[in-house]
C-alpha cells in the first residue's frame, strides 16, 4: 500500500513519518501541500508540527490549504486519513473529526513518553481494546474537548479510540498530561475511516526510542502494516 | 552634550581617527553607521580576536576551525559535524521571550550556512536566585520552547546554572548541530565576481537596528533596559522553519556558491563577510530589499537585524533555478547585490553608490587589543575542608539545590524527539542521537560551569573543558571537537579582562591536554550591570562519535550485583562546590586546578573500558559530587534494584561532595573488574571499588569513617524533584 504523508507550511514530524512507515516496509510519499496527488493513494497522513507556525489557531489555517479539498474527497470516499498531533488539530479544524483541542492545562508545551489504552477499534485501526500502548506526546494544545451531547455519542459509537492512562492500562486523571475531557488521547469519525490522535507514534519505533509500540500501530493502521507486529 | 556621529555608532576618538586614515577621508553618516556596527565589540572581536588565537587547533584536526559560520569536524569520512554555540545574553535580559527565542533562530542558521542540516539543540542558561532570576528563568525557557519546538530542530540537552551574579545578566548560550555530506561543503565565501547575491527569506523591517552595536557591546547602565528593547529582533520560527527548508532545497541544486546568515547588523555583516571570506568585493542595491515597512534609509537598510534572512551567491545563469526552489516553500528570494572584484562594500540607492568601504577595512581593520604579555595559569590554591561533624541532610540539601537537582520541569517543555534520532535525551551525561545517513552516532553536551571560575578562571576552564569531555565518555562516545562560548564582563576593566584571558587559556591547555581540538566559539562582553559583572563563565560545547548509538552507556543500572568503580579520585576539597553554595553562609572560595595529565588518563581508560564493553551503566562527578552522581544512578536504575552500599576510605563528606572532575563511577559486571582496574592500572589512574549493586529498592547505604549512612530512594527522589 501507498501512503501519502502530507506537509504543511511550519509541519515538522513530516519526515519523520516516511521514515517510519519506510521502517515497516510501506511505500510513504512525502507531498507539500501544494502538490498533492492522491491517484493510486490507499492511505494518507498529517503529521505533526506547527502548520502555519499555529497561527490563528492551531490547524486553522491548514484546514484551508490547498491541499485539503483532495482529502476530504479522499475521507469522503472511505480512505484512511489518520491525523498525529498537528494533522489531528487540522482533521478536527477541517470538521473531519468532532471535537476541538485546547491549551493544555498546564499552559505549557508538554514533552514526554505516555502511556494510552486502546477504548475502541475503529475501522481503520484495528488494535484490541483494552491494550495499552507506550507512546510520547511533544505538544501545547492537546487538551480534547467535545460538549458533551457530542461526547455522549463517540462513545456510544466507538469513537473515542485511545485514552491516557498509566502502564497497567488504569484511565486515571492523574495521568492526563493535558487535561482532556475523559483522557481522551485520540478519536475516530463515526466511519472509523478518519482517526486523529495526540501521541507520536512515529517516535516510538525501537526499544531505543523508549518503546516500540508505533510498529503496533502502524501495523494496524489501514493494514499498512508490512512486516511488522 | 550632544555625541560626535561617531559616537553614535559606538567608535571611540582613536577607532574614528584609525578610520579616517584608513579610508583617507571622512565617512559619509552611511558609511560611518556601516563601520561602527561592524566594528562593535560583537561583531569585530576586536577585545578577544588576538587572544583567542591561544585556541587555534593544531592543524589537520578540523574541517573547518575558527573564523567561519560554525566549526566542521570529520564524522566518518564523507560525513561531517558543524557545531557551534552563541550567547543571546543581552537581548534575553531586555526581553527574555523573543531574546532566547531569537538565539534560537539565529544558531540554527549559523549551522545551517556550513551547507548543514541542523539536527539538534542544546542550550546553556544561568540565573540569578534572585526576583529578576525567578521571573527571567520561565520566559527564557518559553522563548526556547517557542522558537526550538516550532522550528523543528530537537532540544536534546543543556543545563542550567545559578549564582546571584546573573541576576540581572542572564546567560542564554545556545548551540547547535547539524551534519553535512562532505559533498555539500560549503561556506560564506563568495568568490566569483558576476554572482548574484540572492536574499531569500524575511521582509527587512526596523526591528534589531543597533542590536549588535548598541545592545551586546555594551553595559547596561542600571536597572531595566527598557530604553533598548526596540534593538532586540523579533522571531518567526514558522518563517525559521521554511528557510531551512527553502536553502536545504537551494544547495540540493548545486548551484549555490556561497551562504551565509543575516545575524547581527544584518546585510553589512553578511555580505561584507561574504567578500571577506571570498576576498571579493559585492555591490548590495538596498532599493532590491524587500521591506516590510516603508520610509527605511539605506542606513537602515543595511544595519536592519529582521530575522529569518540569508544570503546566497549565485551565478547569474543559476539564479531562476535556485530561485524557484526556494519558492516552492513560499519563501521570497530576490537579487539584491553581485559580488565584484573591487575589495569595496558598496551600497546602492536610487541608482547611484551612496557608501563604499573597502570590506578588509570592515572587517578586519578595527584596531584590536592586544593577548595579555604573560598567558595565565592557575592561582595559588588554598583547598577549603570544612570540618564539622557530617550529617546526611547535607546530601538531601545538596541534591536538591537547584545547582544539582532534576530538570525535567524544563526539558520536557523542549520538544527533545522531533526528527526521531534522540536515544539519549536532556538528563542523560551526553545527548546520543542515532543518525539515519551513517552507522555511528552523535554524542553531544553542553556545560559552563560559573560558580568554578569566579575565583580562578583558568582553573574553571579547564574543568569545564574536562567536565564536557567526561560527559561524552561515560556515554560511550570519543570525543572530536569542542566549542567555547566566552561570557565575561567589560573588557575596559582589566580584571574582568583578565578573567577572559585566564578563560581562554584554561579552555586551550585543557582541550590540548585531552587532544580535543576548539573548531571556534564566540565571545560575549559586557555581560555586566551597574556595574556588577557575571561570574567568568565559559559555556563548552562537545561534540563525540559514538560507535553504537542505539546502545550508549546510560547513568541507570539494570542489575544487582554489579561492581561500582570509581575512575579517578576526589581530592576532599570542598571550593566552589555545589555543597560549598547549598550551605547558604554566601561563601564560595576558589575550585582548584584539574591536573589535566590526570584527567587525560581517565579519560582514556573509560573510553577504552567503554569501547571493550565492560561498562553496564556510568555516570560522571559533577554538580553535587559523588553523592549526586550515585544518587542520579540509583533514581535511573530499575525498580527492584534500586540498592546500593558503598564503603569510602576517610570520612564521608570529602569523599562525597568534591566535584574534582576527572572522576566518573563505573558499574562494571564482576568478570569485567579485574580487567578495568588493570588498564586504569597502566594509565596510572586510582580505580577504587566503591561498591555493588543490590536487590530490592533500599536506596543509598555509605560507610565512611564517621558513621554509616543511609538514604531511602523515596527520599532521595523527593529531594531530586526539589520538593523536600
Amino acid at each position: 500500500m501507498t501512503v501519502a504523508v502530507i506537509a504543511f507550511p511550519g509541519s515538522n514530524c513530516d519526515r519523520d513519518v516516511v521514515y517510519a512507515l519506510q521502517s515497516l516496509g510501506v511505500e510513504a510519499r512525502w507531498m507539500w501541500h501544494t502538490e498533492v496527488d492522491l491517484e493510486g493513494v490507499g492511505g494518507v497522513v498529517l503529521p505533526g508540527g506547527f502548520s502555519y507556525g499555529d497561527y490563528l489557531r492551531s490547524g486553522a489555517l491548514a484546514a484551508h490549504s490547498p491541499a485539503m479539498p483532495a482529502v476530504r474527497r479522499f475521507a469522503r470516499d472511505g480512505g484512511p486519513v489518520l491525523g498525529i498531533c498537528n494533522g489531528f488539530q487540522i482533521l478536527c479544524e477541517a470538521g473531519l473529526l468532532p471535537g476541538t483541542l485546547g491549551l493544555n492545562v498546564s499552559r505549557r508545551f508538554q514533552c514526554s513518553v505516555e502511556h494510552v489504552r486502546v477504548a475502541a477499534a475503529p475501522a481503520s485501526l484495528r488494535l484490541e481494546p483494552g491494550e495499552v500502548l507506550t507512546l510520547p506526546i511533544a505538544h501545547r494544545e492537546g487538551r480534547y474537548y467535545a460538549p458533551p451531547d457530542v461526547l455522549a455519542e463517540l462513545w456510544r459509537h466507538g469513537q473515542v479510540v485511545l485514552q491516557y492512562a498509566d502502564a497497567g492500562g488504569q484511565v486515571d486523571p492523574a495521568v492526563n498530561p493535558n487535561g482532556s475531557v475523559d483522557n481522551i488521547a485520540g478519536v475516530a469519525n463515526r466511519a472509523g475511516n478518519v482517526v486523529g490522535l495526540m501521541p507520536h507514534p512515529e517516535r516510538a519505533m525501537a526499544e531505543w526510542f523508549g518503546s516500540a509500540d508505533g510498529r503496533r500501530f502502524f501495523a494496524r493502521w489501514a493494514g499498512a502494516g508490512g512486516t511488522a507486529a | 552634550m550632544t555625541m560626535t556621529p561617531y559616537e553614535v555608532v559606538g567608535l571611540t576618538p582613536a577607532e574614528y581617527a584609525a578610520l579616517v586614515a584608513a579610508l583617507g577621508r571622512t565617512p559619509n553618516l552611511l558609511e560611518l553607521g556601516l563601520v561602527g556596527a561592524l566594528w562593535s565589540e560583537h561583531c569585530s572581536y576586536k577585545s578577544s580576536k588576538a587572544t583567542l588565537t591561544w585556541l587555534k587547533p593544531p592543524p589537520g584536526t578540523v574541517v573547518q576551525g575558527l573564523g567561519e559560520n560554525a566549526g566542521v569536524v570529520e564524522l566518518v569520512p564523507g560525513w561531517e559535524v558543524a557545531f557551534k554555540v552563541e550567547s543571546h545574553n543581552h537581548p534575553s535580559y531586555v526581553e527574555p521571550f523573543q531574546g532566547a527565542a531569537t538565539g534560537v533562530g539565529g544558531i540554527i542558521r549559523d549551522v545551517l550556512a556550513m551547507g548543514a542540516e541542523p539536527i539538534a539543540l542544546l542550550d546553556s542558561l544561568h540565573f540569578g536566585t534572585g526576583a529578576e532570576g525567578r521571573r527571567l528563568l520561565p520566559r527564557v525557557v518559553e522563548g526556547i520552547a517557542f522558537y526550538g519546538n516550532a522550528v523543528g530542530v530537537p532540544t536534546v540537552g543543556g543545563e542550567v546554572g545559578y549564582g546571584p551574579e546573573y541576576e540581572t545578566n542572564p546567560l542564554v548560550n545556545v548551540m547547535c548541530v547539524g551534519i553535512r555530506p562532505a559533498s555539500r561543503r560549503i561556506g560564506a565565501g563568495a568568490r566569483r565576481p558576476g554572482d548574484r547575491v540572492l536574499l531569500v527569506g524575511a521582509r527587512t523591517g526596523r526591528d534589531g537596528i543597533g542590536g549588535a552595536s548598541l545592545l551586546a557591546s555594551r553595559a547596561f547602565a542600571g536597572e531595566g533596559g527598557d530604553d533598548l528593547r526596540p534593538s532586540v529582533q523579533v522571531g518567526d520560527p514558522f518563517l525559521g522553519k521554511l528557510l531551512i527548508e527553502a536553502v536545504l532545497a537551494a544547495l540540493a541544486t548545486g548551484k549555490v556558491t556561497a551562504v551565509q546568515d543575516c545575524g547581527a547588523a544584518g546585510l553589512t555583516s553578511a555580505t561584507a563577510e561574504m567578500a571577506r571570506q571570498g576576498g571579493t568585493g559585492i555591490r548590495l542595491d538596498v532599493d532590491r530589499v524587500p521591506r516590510r515597512e516603508a520610509g527605511m534609509t539605506p542606513e537602515e537598510v543595511m544595519l536592519s537585524e529582521s530575522q529569518e534572512r540569508m544570503l546566497l551567491a549565485v551565478a547569474p545563469e543559476d539564479v531562476e533555478a535556485v530561485a524557484a526552489a526556494v519558492r516552492r516553500y513560499g519563501v521570497e528570494a530576490t537579487v539584491v547585490g553581485e559580488v565584484t572584484d573591487s575589495g569595496n562594500l558598496e551600497v546602492m540607492a536610487g541608482g547611484a553608490v551612496v557608501g563604499q568601504v573597502p570590506v578588509a577595512l570592515l572587517t578586519d581593520g578595527c584596531p584590536t587589543r592586544p593577548a595579555p604579555a604573560r598567558r595565565p595559569g592557575p592561582m595559588a590554591h588554598r583547598p577549603w575542608v570544612p570540618t564539622a561533624p557530617f550529617d546526611p541532610e547535607e546530601g538531601l540539601r545538596v541534591l536538591a539545590h537547584p545547582l544539582s537537582r532534576s530538570r525535567a520541569d524544563i526539558y520536557t517543555q523542549y520538544d527533545y524527539m522531533v526528527q526521531t534520532r534522540t536515544v539519549a535525551g536532556p538528563g542523560a551525561d551526553a545527548a546520543v542521537l542515532a543518525l539515519r545517513e551513517v552507522p555511528v552516532g552523535l554524542a553531544l553536551t553542553v556545560d559552563g560551569p560559573g560558580r568554578w571560575c569566579a575565583r580562578d578562571p583558568y582553573a574553571g576552564a579547564a574543568r569545564a573543558v574536562v567536565e564536557a569531555v567526561m560527559n561524552l565518555v561515560v556515554s560511550g562516545a570519543e570525543p572530536l571537537g569542542l566549542t567555547d562560548g566566552i561570557n565575561c564582563g567589560s573588557p575596559d576593566d582589566p580584571a574582568v579582562f583578565a578573567a577572559f584571558a585566564g578563560l581562554v587559556a584554561g579552555v586551550a591547555d585543557a582541550a590540548r591536554a585531552l587532544g580535543v581540538p576548539v573548531t571556534g566559539g564566540n565571545v560575549s562582553f559586557y555581560n555586566q550591570t551597574g556595574g556588577r559583572a557575571i561570574w567568568p563563565t565559559p559555556v563548552i560545547g562537545a561534540v563525540g562519535r559514538h560507535p553504537r548509538p542505539t546502545r550508549p552507556i546510560r547513568p541507570g543500572w539494570t542489575e544487582a550485583g554489579l561492581v561500582l568503580l570509581r575512575v579517578g579520585a576526589p581530592e576532599g576539597d570542598l571550593g566552589a562546590t555545589a555543597w560549598r553554595i547549598a550551605a547558604g553562609d554566601g561563601g564560595l572560595d576558589a575550585a582548584r586546578a584539574p591536573d589535566l595529565a590526570r584527567a587525560a588518563a581517565v579519560v582514556g581508560v573509560i573510553r577504552d573500558a567503554g569501547r571493550a564493553g565492560w561498562v553496564r551503566a556510568a555516570h560522571d562527578v559533577a554538580d553535587g559530587g559523588l553523592f549526586v552522581t550515585l544518587a542520579e544512578m540509583l533514581l535511573a536504575a530499575r525498580p527492584g534494584v534500586r540498592s546500593v552500599a558503598v564503603r569510602l576510605a576517610g570520612p564521608a563528606r570529602p569523599a562525597l561532595f568534591d566535584e574534582g572532575p576527572a572522576q566518573a563511577v563505573l558499574a562494571v559486571a564482576p568478570a569485567d573488574v579485574a580487567a578495568v582496574q588493570e588498564r586504569a592500572r597502566a594509565a596510572g589512574v586510582p580505580c577504587a571499588v566503591l561498591g555493588q549493586t543490590g536487590t530490592g529498592d533500599d536506596g543509598m547505604t555509605v560507610e565512611a569513617d564517621d558513621g554509616r549512612f543511609l538514604w531511602p530512594v523515596d527520599a532521595l527522589a523527593r529531594a531530586y524533584r526539589g520538593d523536600r
